[in-house]
């Protein structure tokens, strides 16, 4: 149950820093010279960069590129997004 | 190129089974003003877009509207899992059952197939970028009239994320348009069409 929670709160981490990384990144199509913007999504990307490490450091390969191959083709090994976890 | 990211945008976790929910929502998928064709358009319009800037945002939006996608079938998926076939009969879930079972089908809440005739592609700027305002809207509405129609509160949840998205893209392409139309020739912006015609 713990690692549950622990593999809830990192893939929670992953998606609340990719979601800036987006909302950034579309504001930022329509405004690339705001400052304040670029300077936001640099601080987004990183925490999001930090957050994926984390979650595949733990949980899982989130990309194709990040099966390190130690435990075999990890990519297909473990629930979909769109399956709910119990 | 698209990468593929092993999660979804916004977390779905639905417990609570709902056949008659699974096909509401399932408009927002293959309906009208769904997902699929919001990502077709947007990813169909980037190629005839003048301004490089709008040509990345329609890019970054449809990239969004495919994850949205996912999303939606995901909430289906997750609504109609283990149902029995009393369930599904009891929850008005027989008409997508006898043509697909539980499979992920893009159609509308009536049982209408996709279609491309669901979307435009003007090869203009004003008018494409246009109809997409109007596209984000429809389906704010439909998110809205979703609202109206669903109880369970982790299925509202979700549906609100949805239909916030569709209030920002409704934002940026506002100001695409102005982008758009500050690059054109301001004494007759509307009789020219900056993808095709030269001037």
């Amino acid at each position: 149950m713990l690692q549950m929670n622990d593999k809830c709160a990192a893939m929670n981490r992953v998606m609340a820093a990719g979601f800036a990384v987006t909302e950034a990144n579309l504001y930022l199509d329509t405004h690339p010279d705001c400052r304040v913007g670029l300077a936001y999504f640099a601080s987004a990307r990183n925490e999001y960069e930090a957050a994926k490490a984390a979650y595949e450091a733990g949980f899982g390969p989130l990309t194709p590129c990040a099966v390190t191959g130690q435990s075999g083709w990890s990519w297909v090994q473990g629930p979909w997004p769109w399956e709910p976890e119990v | 190129m698209w990468t593929y990211e092993r999660r979804l945008e916004y977390p779905v976790r639905l417990l609570k089974p709902d056949a008659r929910a699974a096909r509401v929502i399932m408009s927002q998928y293959g309906g009208p003003n769904g997902e699929l064709g919001a990502s077709l358009r947007y990813l169909a319009q980037r190629f005839s877009m003048t301004d490089r800037r709008v040509a990345g945002l329609l890019t970054d939006i449809g990239t969004e509207e495919l994850a949205h996608l996912e999303i939606v079938c995901t909430m289906i998926h997750q609504l109609t899992r283990g149902l029995t076939p009393e369930q599904l009969k009891a929850q008005g879930f027989e008409p997508f059952f006898t043509d697909h079972t539980l499979g992920a089908y893009p159609a509308d809440v009536a049982g209408n197939p996709f279609t491309a005739a669901y979307l435009n592609v003007l090869g203009d700027p004003i008018a494409d970028l246009s109809e997409d305002m109007a596209a984000e809207q429809k389906a704010r509405v439909t998110y809205d009239n979703i609202l109206h129609l669903v109880d369970d509160p982790d299925v509202k949840d979700v549906i609100r994320f949805l239909r916030e998205r569709e209030v920002v893209h409704y934002q940026r392409f506002g100001e695409a348009l102005e982008l758009v139309k500050d690059s054109l020739d301001k004494t007759n912006i509307y009789a020219i069409n900056p993808s095709y015609d030269k001037c």
